[in-house]
C-alpha cells in the first residue's frame, strides 16, 4: 500500500518533467520590433544583403497584417512589442560538441536528447539519430554531420545554410509558406533566429533519423525558428521535431514555420512530438504555439507525410498542410492531440489537390479532459484539374470529464466530380465497458483510462518512429494526470 | 462603402421614417430593432459563415425598397387553427406576438432578423391549440419581401406545416413546438431566378417531436439558414434536406442543431446533386452546450456532381461540450458510382435513363416521408424533362 501511494506521490509530481530553468549567461535584445530589430538579428546572424532585404519586406507586411481571429481560440492580446526576438547562449558559436557550455550539454540530457554520438553501447547497436538543438534563439549543436556528409545530406542550421548553401535557400525558402501567408508566418519571416536545414540529394535515402530538438530556456522572449527541408528526386528522409520549455507565469510566444519540398518520386515522414509547456492546472502561463507548417508535393509520386503528437502549449494554432501539386503525389495527416485542465488546441490540416490522381489521408484523434476546448479544423480542396484525386478523413474525439469541450471544423470543397472525398467523425465519452473490463480485471481507473486512451490512438502512434511512440504513450499517460477522479 | 453597409444605412434610413408612419401594423414596436440594428453589422462577402456565397447582390436589389401588394391571401389551415394577419391582430393576438416574436432568435448572430422587423412588410400569426390532433397548415406566396411566419403548436398537438414554393426576398418562420407536442414541417423551393435569404428557427420543447424537410432547387442566389434548438428534455429532431440544381443555380444551405437540454436526439440526412454549373453549398452544425448529456446526434451530408464545372463545399461541424454524448457525422463527395452504372447499363438499360435512376436513388435516401411525391415531382422534374 506504501509502496501504492509512493509512486502516486511520484507520479503526481512529475506534472511537467521538462520544467527546469538552465542557468546561463545569455546575450538577449532588449524587447520590442521595428526595422533596427530585424536588421540586428540578420547581422547577428552575418547574413548577406538578400537575406535582410527578404526579412524586412516580410516585415514591412506584417506592419499591415492582423492576427487571425477564427479560431476556436480565446486569449488576451499579445503585445508584440512587450517580447524579446533574439536570445542566444553568451560566446562565441561552439566548433565543436567538445566547446559546448556543459550547462547545456546536461540540459539536454536531462531532457533525454544525446548530444554525443555515441554509437555502440556495451555491444548494443543502438538506432543513430542526428541532432540538431536549438536553444533559446541559436542552433548549439549539429551531430554527425561529417558521417551525412559522406551520404551527400546536407544536414545543418539554416543560419549555416543561408552562408554555405545560398542558392538552395533563394530558391526554396518562402515557396511553400510565402513570406505573407498569414500574420504569424510573416512575424518569422522577419524574425527567424535559427532551425534547420535539410537537403537529400537525388536518389538518396537518408542513412539515419534527423532531429531537431527546441528548447526555449530565457524569460520573455519568443522563440520563431525556421525549418526547410527539400527531397530531390528519389530521396527519402524521416525528420523528429521535439519541444520543451521551462514552467513560467507568463505565456510566451513560439511562431515557427516549416516548409518541406519533395521533388519527384521524393518521400518525406515528419514527426512532432510537441510538448511545450502547457500552463499550469489554472491556467496560467505555458506557450502559445502558433505554427505554420506546410509541404509542397511538388514532383509526381511524390510523398509527404505529418505525424504529430501534440499534448503541450496554452493555445495551439497549427495546420501541417500539404500542396498536391505532383500527377499522383501523397499526403498524410496523423494527428493525436491531447488537451488538459485549460489548454486550447486547434489544429488540423490541408490537403490542397491540385494534380490529377492525387491522395490524401487524414486520421486526428482528439483528446480532451480538464476544462481544455480542442478543435479539430481541417480544409480538403478538390481543384478541377485533380481528376481522380482521393481523399480519406476519420476525426474521433474523446471526452474526459463534464467541462471540457470537442470540435470538429472540416470544410470539404469539390470542384471535380471525378474526386472523391469522405469523411467521417464521431464524439463520445470514454467507453465505460472497456472501463469496467479493465478495472474488473484489477487495472486502476488511471491506468485504464491511459490504456483506452493509447488504444484510441493507435492508428497514429503507428506511424511514429519506434522510440517516438514510446515517449509519446509515457507523454499521454503523463498529461492525463490528475484527469480521472 | 461596402455594399452591406449602403444597404445596412439605407435600412436604418427607411426604418426611421417607417417609425412614424408605418404603412404595415403600426402598432408593433420597431424601436428596439432599429437601435440594435444600429451596431450590428451585416454580414460581408467571404467572412466566416459567408464564405461560399456572396449576399452583395442581395442587399443591392433590396437596397432600392419594394412594394409589396399587399394581399392576405396565400395561406390555408384546417379547422380549430387560429390565423392572423399581424396587421389585423386584435390585443390577444398582439400578446401572443409580443411573447414568441422572436424568442428563438438570436438576432446578433442573423441580424437580417433585424433587418426584416424593421422592414417587415407582411407577417402572420399561426396558433394550434394545445391538444389538437391533425391540425394542418398550408403556406403559398404571401406578397410581401420582408415575410415573417409566427407558428405556435400548443402542448401535445399535433401539426403538419408545408411551406408551397415562393420567393420573396426574405422570410422568417418561426416554430415553437410546446411540449409532448409534434409538428411536421416541409418546404418546397422550386427553381427561380430570384435573389432570396430566409431563416427558419425552431425551438423544440420537452418531449417534443420536430421533423423539417427542405426540398429545393437552386436560384440565382439562394441562402437557407436553418436554426433548430432542442431545449426541453427528450427533444426529438429529424432534419431532410435534398436538393437538385442545375444551370448556374447557388444554393447555399446552413443548418445549425443547437442541443440545449439533454437526452435529445438529432438526426439530419441531406443529399445534393450538382449539375452544369451550379454551385452546392452545405454547412451543417450540432451544437451540444454544457449540460446537455444524453444527446445522440448524428448528421450524413452527400454531394453527387455531374458535370465538370459543378462545385459542392460541405462543411459539417460539431461543437461538444458536454461528455457524455453520442456524436456522429459523415460527408461525402463525388460523382455517379460507374459500377452501379455499368450494372444498369448492363442489364439493357440506357445510360441517359441508368444515370437518372441512380440520381433519383440517391436523393430519395433524403425524402423520408414528409410529402415525398411533392418532394419527387419537385427534385425529378428537369430529370424527367432531360429524358423527353
Amino acid at each position: 500500500m506504501a509502496e501504492g501511494n509512493d509512486t502516486l506521490q511520484e507520479r503526481l509530481s512529475s506534472e511537467y518533467s521538462a520544467g527546469f530553468v538552465t542557468d546561463i549567461e545569455s546575450e538577449t535584445l532588449p524587447p520590442g520590433l521595428d526595422e533596427d530589430t530585424v536588421r540586428h538579428i540578420s547581422a547577428k546572424k552575418e547574413e548577406p544583403r538578400w537575406m535582410t532585404d527578404w526579412r524586412l519586406q516580410a516585415y514591412r507586411r506584417w506592419r499591415t497584417m492582423h492576427p487571425p481571429r477564427w479560431a476556436h481560440v480565446q486569449f488576451p492580446p499579445i503585445d508584440f512589442q512587450a517580447i524579446s526576438y533574439f536570445s542566444a547562449p553568451k560566446g562565441d558559436r561552439p566548433k565543436s560538441l567538445e566547446e559546448v557550455d556543459p550547462e547545456i550539454l546536461s540540459t539536454y540530457e536531462k531532457l533525454g536528447i544525446p548530444l554525443h554520438e555515441q554509437e555502440a553501447l556495451a555491444g548494443v547497436e543502438r538506432p543513430r539519430v542526428a541532432v540538431d538543438a536549438v536553444f533559446d534563439s541559436v542552433s548549439v549543436a549539429t551531430t554527425f554531420r561529417e558521417t551525412l556528409r559522406e551520404a551527400g545530406v546536407v544536414f545543418c542550421s539554416i543560419a549555416d545554410a543561408v552562408r554555405e548553401y545560398p542558392e538552395l535557400v533563394r530558391k526554396y525558402l518562402g515557396s511553400v509558406v510565402p513570406r505573407a501567408d498569414n500574420f504569424y508566418a510573416a512575424l518569422n519571416s522577419a524574425v527567424f533566429s535559427d532551425g534547420s536545414f535539410v537537403y537529400i540529394p537525388k536518389h538518396t535515402r537518408c542513412p539515419m533519423e534527423l532531429s531537431t530538438y527546441f528548447r526555449i530556456n530565457a524569460q520573455n522572449t519568443g522563440q520563431f525558428e525556421r525549418t526547410l527541408i527539400i527531397a530531390d528526386e528519389g530521396a527519402y528522409v524521416s525528420y523528429l521535431e521535439g519541444c520543451t520549455a521551462p514552467m513560467r507565469d507568463e505565456n510566451q510566444l513560439h511562431a515557427a514555420v516549416v516548409e518541406l519540398v519533395a521533388l519527384d518520386d521524393a518521400e518525406i515522414k515528419y514527426s512532432t512530438v510537441q510538448n511545450w509547456f502547457p500552463g499550469d492546472a489554472e491556467g496560467r502561463g505555458g506557450i502559445y504555439n502558433f505554427v505554420t507548417k506546410r509541404g509542397a508535393c511538388l514532383g509526381a509520386r511524390s510523398k509527404i507525410s505529418w505525424t504529430q503528437v501534440e499534448t503541450g502549449s496554452a493555445i495551439t494554432w497549427k495546420y501541417p498542410s500539404v500542396v498536391l501539386r505532383g500527377d499522383g503525389s501523397t499526403g498524410e495527416f496523423y494527428s493525436v492531440a491531447l488537451t488538459n485542465n485549460r489548454q486550447q488546441a486547434d489544429t488540423g490540416t490541408k490537403m490542397l489537390h491540385i494534380g490529377r490522381n492525387t491522395k490524401s489521408t487524414i486520421i486526428s484523434k482528439g483528446i480532451s479532459a480538464g476544462q481544455s476546448q480542442n478543435s479539430y479544423r481541417g480544409r480538403v480542396r478538390m481543384n478541377p484539374a485533380a481528376t481522380g484525386a482521393r481523399n480519406y478523413t476519420q476525426c474521433d474525439s474523446l471526452l474526459i470529464g463534464d467541462r471540457c469541450g470537442a470540435h470538429t471544423f472540416p470544410f470539404i470543397e469539390s470542384r471535380i466530380p471525378s474526386a472523391i472525398v469522405e469523411h467521417e467523425a464521431t464524439t463520445s465519452k470514454v467507453n465505460e465497458d472497456q472501463l469496467f473490463l479493465c478495472q474488473q480485471r484489477g487495472i486502476d481507473p488511471e491506468k485504464a483510462i491511459s490504456m483506452i486512451v493509447n488504444g484510441f490512438c493507435k492508428e497514429v502512434f503507428r506511424q511514429l518512429p519506434m522510440e517516438f511512440a514510446v515517449e509519446a504513450g509515457k507523454l499521454l499517460e503523463v498529461s492525463l494526470e490528475g484527469a480521472v477522479g | 462603402m461596402t455594399a452591406a453597409e449602403l444597404f445596412h444605412a439605407r435600412v436604418l434610413e427607411d426604418g426611421r421614417q417607417l417609425r412614424n408612419r408605418p404603412l404595415y401594423a403600426p402598432w408593433l414596436d420597431r424601436g428596439p430593432s432599429l437601435a440594435a440594428l444600429e451596431d450590428v453589422p451585416l454580414p460581408e462577402p467571404r467572412s466566416y459563415t459567408w464564405e461560399y456565397s456572396n449576399p452583395n447582390p442581395w442587399y443591392e436589389r433590396n437596397a432600392s425598397g419594394s412594394d409589396h401588394d399587399g394581399s392576405t391571401e396565400g395561406i390555408a389551415a384546417s379547422r380549430g387553427v387560429e390565423v392572423s394577419d399581424f396587421d389585423a391582430a386584435e390585443s390577444r393576438e398582439r400578446d401572443v406576438i409580443d411573447a414568441n416574436l422572436n424568442a428563438t432568435i438570436d438576432r446578433r448572430r442573423y441580424p437580417l432578423a433585424f433587418v426584416n422587423d424593421v422592414l417587415l412588410h407582411r407577417g402572420v400569426v399561426i396558433e394550434v391549440p394545445a391538444g389538437a390532433s391533425g391540425a394542418e397548415i398550408e403556406l403559398g406566396p404571401l406578397g410581401g419581401d420582408f415575410e415573417r411566419v409566427l407558428l405556435v403548436v400548443g402542448d401535445g398537438a399535433e401539426a403538419t406545416l408545408l411551406e408551397r414554393p415562393a420567393s420573396p426576398a426574405h422570410r422568417i418562420v418561426e416554430c415553437l413546438v410546446g411540449a409532448d407536442a409534434s409538428l411536421r414541417h416541409t418546404r418546397l423551393q422550386s427553381a427561380t431566378d430570384s435573389l432570396e435569404y430566409h431563416l427558419v428557427s425552431s425551438r423544440v420543447s420537452a418531449g417534443a417531436r420536430y421533423r423539417f424537410a427542405q426540398y429545393a432547387q437552386g436560384s440565382t442566389m439562394r441562402r437557407n439558414d436553418i436554426h433548430i434548438e432542442a431545449a426541453g428534455d427528450g427533444a426529438d429532431i429529424e432534419i431532410h434536406g435534398a436538393w437538385h440544381l442545375s444551370g448556374r443555380q447557388h444554393l447555399d444551405t446552413q443548418i445549425n442543431v443547437h442541443h440545449s437540454a439533454g437526452g435529445g436526439t438529432s438526426r439530419q440526412t441531406v443529399r445534393g446533386v450538382v449539375d452544369d454549373r451550379a454551385k452546392a453549398v452545405f454547412n451543417g452544425r450540432i451544437h451540444i452546450a454544457p449540460g446537455a448529456q444524453r444527446t445522440d446526434a448524428a448528421l450524413s451530408a452527400k454531394h453527387m456532381l455531374l458535370a465538370p464545372a459543378a462545385q459542392a463545399y460541405a462543411k459539417p461541424e460539431l461543437e461538444i461540450y458536454a461528455n457524455d454524448v453520442k456524436c456522429a457525422h459523415g460527408a461525402t463527395m463525388g460523382e455517379i458510382d460507374s459500377d452501379a452504372l455499368f450494372y444498369l447499363r448492363s442489364r439493357g438499360i440506357g445510360e441517359a435513363i441508368a444515370r437518372d435512376l441512380l440520381v433519383a436513388g440517391f436523393l430519395e435516401e433524403a425524402l423520408g416521408d414528409l410529402h415525398p411525391g411533392e418532394a419527387r415531382a419537385l427534385l425529378n422534374v428537369q430529370a424527367r424533362e432531360r429524358l423527353a
